[in-house]
């Protein structure tokens, strides 16, 4: 079957979270991509878990095996003699570079974009790093909530009284990744369209910034208002707000335009003629919406399961999702028959279940033509039979710590 | 004259409220002309405001409350309050409007007309709005047999959720974010807070998007795409899933504290609601944030030593971090660390992102002037490329503001015909009146 990116080869120097997902979305939709790990200890998301039984070992880190599906890999030391030359001559075969390092280092290592570009002048080289390539913090250290604390709407986020609080995992970094493959995509075009390449900037800080959870919005009220949105309690705003079910919670928006159907749902249409709630202006009175949430929602939740509430809101058309752990997603119907989770066969973990297609093209649909690579998997295919070197000649790389 | 790498694609969007817009800002950006379909019927809840007509009292109301849909400039709805709504003005920018009643024969034929001449048809409604008007995939490659469309459900054009209502905030609950998010010590009832899946859906489309052109420049074939924001997100959510597949474990929250590092969260500082996130990787991180802190005995105290005691005495060392850091403001503490290799940083509040100085000396945020809501700062547009330089050249577009362009020289319509559709309810500038 076809794959949209088939014609596209990449050469991944990336690690982690934000560098991998962005070469995982360009390989699972077709792109040829060669993973360059570190010799013996390899990509450091190798040792981040989970494990299986929680027993470290760096071929069987489910957030390595999910990120670097459908990617060859070989080791190289990049600090090396011999590694510059090793990868320009992989940079004349490839399309794009990704890599993720600290700003300084390709150029430390004589990869800059300037000597790359001159052995291949239509390269797309993508860097990711923490702040960008250029600017004060450039070489400052940052993880994923450090720079969703500075970029991302985290001022906002959390109870008032208490400190801010991150997202529950990785997502800024997970979000710079996906903006890297989108970004890839657009140098691509900009090659198509001017015959040139792109060095492409992409700062996790700014990622942060431009991502669209509460932050641009707030960004522009705080113009408009001079003043900036303090956190707010959930369920400040009559209708709305996280509910206790019988057996779990439920995040249910059913307040201004939609606060009708909320009465409706819960069975209780004269609420509207109660004036603490009967008017747009009585809805915003904080006793008016404690009555409300804690007297009259909240009751009628409490005598229903999480799907049976999220079903009956659904059927009076108001916004709202169940709070799903990883048990009730994985167990959930509607996502195990609509194909999300995909059986993958790893040499050294067996048969997995893992997250599969983000979304679905359907000519050149998302596919896995092969799981992670195990540690230099394809040493000898990419040196031998790519570059030439003699089985001898790479026999001896290890041990003049090249690979 | 602009020479942008997506100039030339043409996309038409039938978006709302976060992710289908946020998808098209960032092909707009890049020199897509996106046409945004808009109608003077409904107004597009969430989207352009939740209402038409916004009394006076009720801004003034929200603005002891800061309630999120009635903060508008100078604290006045004005008379064309769907042209001053924030989200739409933080969301809809680098695209035209036009406006067309969808709910007639010849509003469609009008969009069947538009569509002849797209590369792309972007919409993230629920599924069941689009069949109401009879647009479907086969009906699109009826005017157009090569275009593109993406369609951006929360939960799948099939299944028993396909029709489900959801914004990212109820995505995020679905897809497991929420459980993992938020105070150990608080009920999760406290927790609905974040809206990341949007972003994430926004991003990804605009890759298919650009993927499938890129296929369809290869082989002359267009095609389908469904991304819904639930399933986009769940890889996001790797780690609990997988720990679940491999161990059959269900991970909660563990707050702004991390699995491998320690101390790592957000501490006071001086000054009202100012805070620092820190977070330390290693033990030699951890001894040169002792000697930052001028405090050898810290160094030297057995529960910290290493990163696994760290790990298990965390609960002293946040209160030890704290009794530090509120001594100094964020900035102090962000250059103090930063300077000696340790990552840090301060939590900067929606007006402070505007000033600091790495932000500006990237030129990441850009002043745009607009008709109704004055010149603001906008983010750029999302990545630098050495060869392209890109500035944002059109904030969000009044409603029906380019329906001259479109209806005369797009679609060639004559001035009489474009007078009717104007009396007929397709063309305007203004809401219907009966429009709550």
């Amino acid at each position: 079957m076809d794959m949209a990116l088939q014609d596209i080869k990449v050469l991944d120097l990336t690690h982690g979270i934000a560098g991998p997902y962005c070469t995982k979305m360009l390989a699972d939709y077709g792109a040829d991509v060669l993973k360059v790990e570190k010799p013996s200890s390899g990509d450091f998301a190798r040792r981040l878990g989970p494990f299986p039984s929680d027993i470290p070992d760096m071929e069987k880190s489910g957030l390595f095996l999910l990120l670097n599906t459908n990617k060859r890999g070989i080791t190289l030391n990049l600090k090396s003699d011999q590694a510059k030359d090793i990868v320009l001559e992989l940079v004349k075969t490839v399309d794009v570079v990704v890599e993720n390092f600290s700003p300084y280092f390709m150029p430390s290592v004589g990869l800059s974009y300037e000597t790359l570009s001159e052995v291949n002048p239509k390269l797309i080289l993508v860097s990711i790093s923490n702040f960008g390539q250029t600017g004060p913090y450039r070489d400052y250290k940052a993880d994923d909530m450090i720079t969703y604390a500075m970029g991302g709407a985290m001022h906002s986020k959390g109870l008032p009284g208490r400190e801010p609080m991150k997202y529950g995992t990785h997502v800024t970094l997970y979000q710079s990744g996906i903006v890297g493959s989108l970004a890839t995509m657009t140098a691509l075009f900009s090659r198509e369209r001017n015959g040139q390449g792109e060095h492409v900037d992409i700062s996790i800080f700014e990622t942060a910034a431009h991502s669209r959870d509460a932050r641009s919005p707030d960004v522009i009220a705080a113009q408009f208002i001079n003043a900036v949105k303090p956190r707010r309690t959930p369920g400040s705003t009559m209708g709305t707000g996280t509910f206790p079910c019988k057996d779990g919670y439920i995040v249910f928006s059913g307040g201004g335009a939609r606060f009708s159907q909320t009465v409706a749902m819960i069975g209780k249409p004269e609420i509207l003629e109660d004036p603490r709630f009967s008017t747009r202006s009585a809805q915003l009175n904080p006793e008016n919406i404690i009555a409300f949430n804690q007297g009259v929602l909240m009751p009628w939740f409490m005598q229903h399961t999480m799907s049976d509430a999220w079903a009956k809101a659904q059927e009076h058309h108001i916004i709202s999702g169940p709070i799903f752990n990883s048990h009730d997603l994985l167990s959930d119907s509607h996502f195990r028959n609509r194909g999300v989770w995909e059986d993958i066969e790893h040499p050294a973990t067996g048969n997995l279940e893992y997250p599969g297609r983000p979304f679905i093209m359907e000519k050149t649909p998302w596919q896995i033509r092969r799981p992670a690579p195990l540690l230099g998997q394809h040493n000898s295919e990419i040196y031998c039979d790519l570059l030439g070197y003699s089985s001898l000649a790479l026999a001896n790389m290890p041990t003049q710590g090249v690979i | 004259m602009s020479n942008l790498p997506l100039d030339g694609i043409r996309i038409v969007e039938l978006t709302q409220i976060a992710a289908g817009p946020y998808a098209t800002q960032y092909l707009g950006d890049w020199g897509a002309e996106v046409i945004r379909l808009e109608n003077l019927q409904t107004l597009q809840p969430g989207t352009r405001g939740a209402y038409a007509k916004v009394s006076q009292d009720l801004v003034d109301q929200a603005k002891a409350t800061l309630a999120q849909g009635f903060i508008f400039p100078n604290w006045e709805a004005g008379p064309r309050p769907w042209n001053r709504f924030t989200q739409f003005t933080a969301t809809a920018r680098s695209r035209l409007s036009m406006t067309v009643n969808l709910r007639t024969a010849e509003g469609l034929d009008i969009l069947g007309k538009l569509l002849e001449t797209a590369d792309v048809f972007i919409e993230n409604n629920v599924p069941e709005t689009l069949a109401k008007l009879g647009i479907s995939y086969e009906w699109v490659t009826k005017n157009n047999p090569n275009i593109i469309m993406i369609r951006m459900p929360a939960f799948g054009l099939t299944g028993p959720y396909s029709n489900y209502r959801c914004l990212g905030l109820h995505v995020d609950g679905a897809v497991g974010h929420h459980h993992i998010k938020g105070y150990p010590d608080v009920d999760p009832s406290m927790r609905g807070d974040t809206v990341a899946a949007d972003a994430a859906a926004g991003g990804a489309a605009a890759f298919a998007i650009l993927s499938a052109i890129w296929y369809r420049n290869r082989t002359g074939k267009g095609q389908m795409i469904e991304l819904c924001l639930s399933e986009n997100f769940i890889p996001v959510m790797a780690e609990p899933i997988m720990d679940y597949n491999m161990n059959r474990r269900v991970r909660g929250t563990i707050g702004n504290r991390d699995y491998y590092m320690a101390p790592h969260g957000v501490y006071p500082c001086y000054g009202t609601e100012k805070w620092v996130a820190i977070a330390i990787a290693s033990d030699q991180e951890w001894q040169t944030l002792c000697k930052i802190m001028s405090n050898p005995d810290l160094a030297a105290d057995e529960r910290f030593i290493t990163t696994i005691s760290r790990l298990k005495n965390q609960d002293d060392l946040d209160e030890i971090i704290k009794l530090w850091t509120i001594n100094f403001t964020p900035n102090q503490i962000f250059t103090m660390l930063q300077t000696q290799g340790i990552a840090a940083g301060p939590l900067l509040d929606d007006l402070e992102i505007l000033q600091d100085p790495h932000m500006i000396e990237r030129g990441f945020y850009q002043e745009l002037p607009h008709e109704e809501v004055g010149t603001l700062k906008y983010h750029g547009p999302g990545w630098l490329m050495s060869n392209t330089p890109n500035k944002l050249r059109q904030a969000a577009p009044l409603l029906g503001e380019h329906n001259e362009y479109v209806y005369k020289e797009i679609l060639g319509f004559t001035d009489s015909d474009y007078k009717r559709l104007e009396e007929e309810g397709h063309i305007g500038m203004d809401m219907m009146p009966n429009v709550p």
